[in-house]
Parts: structure tokens; sequence; C-alpha cells
């Protein structure tokens, strides 16, 4: 096991530096603002007109709130922020067999003695600290900023809290991602179609607030379950993150139980139909 | 070992014996259901009929047990090509537990002239296969199962993989390894099995499938005849006939009756060829030895 994870981690230190960049950059970059747009009148200004003239937008946006720190970052950070790390997270979940399976890696890899099992919770442990050090560099770069501002400033356990409840939601982007995989012919289409619902979740959640006809939608949309100011004020809803834990756990089930069941495919072959259902049940 | 892929029939009933410390050659041309079969072997892929024991263990049942003594070498070999063919072999020595003797690595990297610190990714179609000839052979398996292990080899390296496998035959281990180059299998394989259309069509003994194979024999007469008689004898075919003072026949079987019955004419010149394994393996696929 230990090996399977190394390895994985290994060949995910491009997407580790390349992601950790960005974000680094974008959370810093973010912290960095909020004492000029605090500092600037007219800024607050602006922004206070928008509530007049925009409700409907000052609303989606929530600008009333941005005068604080935590607003702050609930409107300029946490707004699309999990849209990015989602589209990542779902790419990270078709790519996590069906990728080397594809490249016909797995084959090889398999005819040594490994169990499916081993390589299964391996890759997915990998993964799921990929993620983790994602969002750890993030909550760290945003912490970096307070440490020379005059007016950001959040403690740094409360901090993490948002992050946390953002954890999981990736998690279950990942596993319907790493499900689809084991269901779809590719495993672009998988991750297209795991993309597409984070696509959706995003915009249903954003617009419910304005849209009635989305309020309903957005009962099923993960995004809407996604606590940021909420969590680092009340702190984490325990029951909602042990629902989605729940959920991402049972997902991942389905894909070990399918990934145990299944012919691996040898590289380059494309033409696959979805995979059957009924194999998760009847042991061949 | 029946397995098919969807509507495609891949393996319509494969049944194989193959000796302890044995090279086992099986021959078959593409798609025939060659890497079908070996990848069955492994439980890479789930056959819907039939079983498989190898060393005495159900693969299906016990994976792990099995291929910790078996050295796989795939049709295609595909590896993470950022990583050097020495940090390969170490990903996989450590998926076997540290069992493979860096020695050995070397000196079997050293023969194949492979090159060890540089990223796959450079290397040419021949030099990845040798990677995959490595790893199989690096933990001294009891069992090595090898899909077309010479493909993209130049002559003198198929010659010093064949050398690498008459070696491990003499440790013990038993080769099986599936290839078209027939040729290949003329020169290194005890046995051979010729698989065509999902369905093994002849096993034997690869010297014995040359020897009560078919010969031409080429037959030149004094003077004009017709010699009807010659290629209506059992196991006798006529191929060419050259003016009236020549003939070419196959002939299968013993050669006896053909020689005697030719006695009573006056023949000039007389030349016998046997087929090779190639001509063989055609004539099955040619349909002429259809079982």
């Amino acid at each position: 096991m230990f090996t399977v994870i190394r390895y994985s981690l290994r060949s995910s230190r491009g997407a580790i530096i390349g992601w950790g960049i960005g974000l680094a950059a974008l959370a810093i970059m973010m912290g960095s603002f909020y004492d000029m747009m605090v500092g600037s009148n007219e800024m607050m200004d602006v922004m206070n007109a928008y509530t007049v003239t925009m409700p409907e937008l000052a609303e989606i946006f929530n600008f009333g709130a941005m005068n604080t720190p935590i607003g702050w970052l609930d409107v300029e950070y946490f707004s699309f922020v999990p849209l990015i790390i989602g589209l990542f997270a779902t790419g990270a979940g078709a790519s996590l067999l069906a990728r080397d399976e594809e490249d016909g890696t797995l084959d090889l890899i398999l005819a040594h003695p490994v169990s499916r099992t081993v390589l299964f919770w391996g890759r997915f442990l990998a993964n799921t600290l990929v993620i983790i050090i994602l969002l750890l560099i993030s909550w760290a770069s945003l912490l970096l900023p307070m440490t020379w501002s005059e007016n950001f400033s959040i403690p740094a356990f409360e901090l993490l809290l948002p992050f946390t409840s953002l954890f999981g939601i990736l998690l279950f982007f990942m596993t319907l991602s790493l499900l689809f995989s084991m269901l779809m012919p590719a495993r672009r289409t998988a991750s297209m179609l795991a993309g597409m619902l984070v696509g959706a979740s995003f915009f249903i959640t954003m617009l419910s607030g304005v849209v009635d006809e989305l309020e309903r939608a957005a009962d099923f949309s993960p995004l809407t379950y996604l606590e940021t100011a909420a969590a680092i004020e009340d702190g984490l809803n325990l029951t909602w993150f042990g629902i989605f834990i729940a959920i991402d756990l049972v997902l991942v089930l389905i894909s070990w139980q399918l990934f145990q069941r299944r012919d691996v495919r040898v590289g380059g072959e494309g033409s696959w139909r979805l995979q059957d259902l009924k194999t998760i049940f009847i042991k061949k | 070992m029946v397995k098919n892929y969807g509507r495609v029939k891949a393996l319509k009933g494969v049944d194989l014996d193959v000796n302890s410390g044995e090279i086992f050659g099986f021959l078959g041309p593409n798609g025939a259901g060659k890497t079908t079969a070996i990848r069955c072997m492994l439980d890479l892929i789930r056959p819907q009929g039939g079983s498989i024991s190898m060393l005495g263990i159900n693969p299906q049942e016990e994976p792990e047990a099995v291929k910790e003594r078996v050295g796989y070498l795939p049709g295609e070999l595909h590896v993470d090509e950022n990583m050097t063919a020495r940090e390969v072999f170490r990903f996989f020595n450590r998926l076997r537990g540290n069992r493979s003797d860096w020695e050995f690595i070397d000196e079997l990297s050293e023969r194949l002239k492979l090159e060890l610190v540089s990223p796959i990714k450079n290397f040419s179609k021949g030099n990845k296969q040798k990677i995959g000839v490595v790893q199989a052979l690096m933990h001294k398996p009891e069992l090595l199962l090898l899909d077309e292990p010479t493909g993209s080899l130049d002559p003198l390296m198929q010659q010093e993989v064949h050398r690498m496998l008459a070696e491990a035959q003499n440790r013990g281990a038993t080769v099986f390894f599936s290839s078209h180059i027939i040729s290949e299998v003329q020169a290194i394989a005890d046995r051979v099995a010729i698989i065509r259309e999902g369905k093994i069509v002849e096993v034997a003994v690869t010297e014995n499938l040359l020897h009560r194979s078919m010969r031409q024999v080429r037959i030149r007469f004094q003077q004009p005849t017709e010699a009807e008689e010659l290629y209506k004898l059992p196991g006798v075919k006529l191929i060419a006939k050259d003016d009236s003072m020549g003939l070419l026949l196959q002939v299968e079987g013993q050669m006896d009756v053909l020689i005697k019955t030719l006695a009573k004419y006056p023949v000039n010149d007389f030349e016998t060829e046997r087929t090779s394994l190639e001509e063989i393996f055609l004539a099955y696929y040619n349909g002429e030895k259809d079982k």
C-alpha cells in the first residue's frame, strides 16, 4: 500500500506544484486586496450603491458583507474557488485508475503481486492527500497576508473550518467522478460529465438566491451545503459534513467493487460499453 | 477457457496443458486470442467459462499468489515515461517486496545494452521492450508469461533474449510465450500450440510437428511421363506440373509408398524438402488442416 501511495503522489508532483502555486497566488492576492478595499471610501460607496440600485446582483455576491474579512473572503474567494478546485477534483477522480488503464500502464502493475484492493485504496488515499495538500496550501496562503495586513485577520483554526467543509464536497466530486470512470467508456467522458455537474451545482447554488425556480434544485446541489462565513462565525455543521463523508464513502465503495469485478482494458482500447451495474451485486 | 467481449467471441474454448520446465510457444496471428488467453491467466480479465490452474493455483481465486511467482511481459509495454529504467525496476521490485537481486538486474540490463538512467520517454520502441524483458526476468520467476517478447528487438537482441529464456529454463522456470514470429518458436520452443480464431487447432512437440509435417517433393523424369497414380496416392497432392517431365508434389506423412511407386518410373532427379513451421502454420490458416 505504501509503495502505491508513494508512487501515486510522485506522479502527482506536477499537479501539486502547478495547482499549489496558482491557488497560493490567488489566496495571497485576495488577502492583500482587503486592506485596499476597506481603505477606499470610493470602493465602499460603489458596493453600497450596488445594494440599492442592483439588489439582486448584490444579493448574489453578498456585497453588503464585504467590509469584514469573513465577508470579503466569502465574496471574493469562496464564491468561485470551490468551482476551480472542484474541477480539479473531478479530473483527479476520473484519472485515479482509468488514466493508467487507458495508457496501458495498469496492465503491467496488476501483473505484479499487488491486489486490486491495495491498488484502488492506495490510489484513492494518495489522491485524497493531494486534495488535502492543495486545501492546506490555500489555507496557509490566506494566513500569510494576515502577517502584514492591518485589517485582514481571522483566527487560523476558524479559517480552517470552511476548508474542512469544502473538503467533504470536493471528496464528493472526486468519488462521483471516480464512479463515472468505472462505468463510462472513457476517462474523458467521466471527467466531462462530473465537471458539468460541478458547473451546474455552482450556478444553481449561486442563482438560487434570486431565482425562485432554482430553490428546490439548490437542495440537490452539493455546493449549497458548503459552509464558508457560517462555518467561521458559528462553527462547522458536523451533520452535513458527516452526511457528505458518508455519501463519499458509499460512492467509493461502489467504485471499489466495480474495479474488483471488471476486466482491465488494454491500452488503446477505446470502444467500451457502459459497465453493467449488476456486476456490483453478482459475483462472476 | 471461454472469453467473450460482448458479441465477439475471443476465446471459444482454449484447452491447454503446459508442462513444468518447458518452453511453450503459443502461435497465432494478430487477433487469434493469444493476448486474451494470457491476460485471463493473470486475472486481468475474467473468462466467462472454464478454469485455469497455474503452478497449482487458480489465479481467479488467489491472483496475488500466482503473480508472486510469475514474470509477465505484455505485448505492448507501457510504463510511466518520466521515469528512468532503473526507477521502473525499483518500483516493480518494491511491488514484489524487494525480492530481486540488483546485481542480476544490472547483468540483464548490460546484456541487453539497456540505458538505466535516461528518462524512458527518450527511448526507442526496442529499448522500451528491453525494459519489459528485464522486469519480467529480474525476480527469477518460476513461470514466465511473455506476450511477443522479441517483437521490437533487432536480431542480435532477439538471440540474447532467447539465451536468457534458455537460462531461465535451466534454472527450472517454465516459459510460455506467444508469438507470430514462427522462426522464433521453431528455434526455442519445446512444444507449440497453434491458436486460430479463439480455438487451439494443434498442440505438438515442435520437432514432431516438423517431422510429421508435409514435405515438398520435386521429381524430374528422364522422359515425358504422366504418372497420375503418384498424386493419387493417399497423402500426396499435386502442386505443380512442369511440362510433362517434372512434378512438384506435397506429401504428408510417410514417404515409403511414394518412393516404392516412383521406382517404376525412369527418374532423373528427386529432391525433397521439409516444410518449415511457417508453412504448417500457414496451412492451418488457409484451412487445409482444419480440425
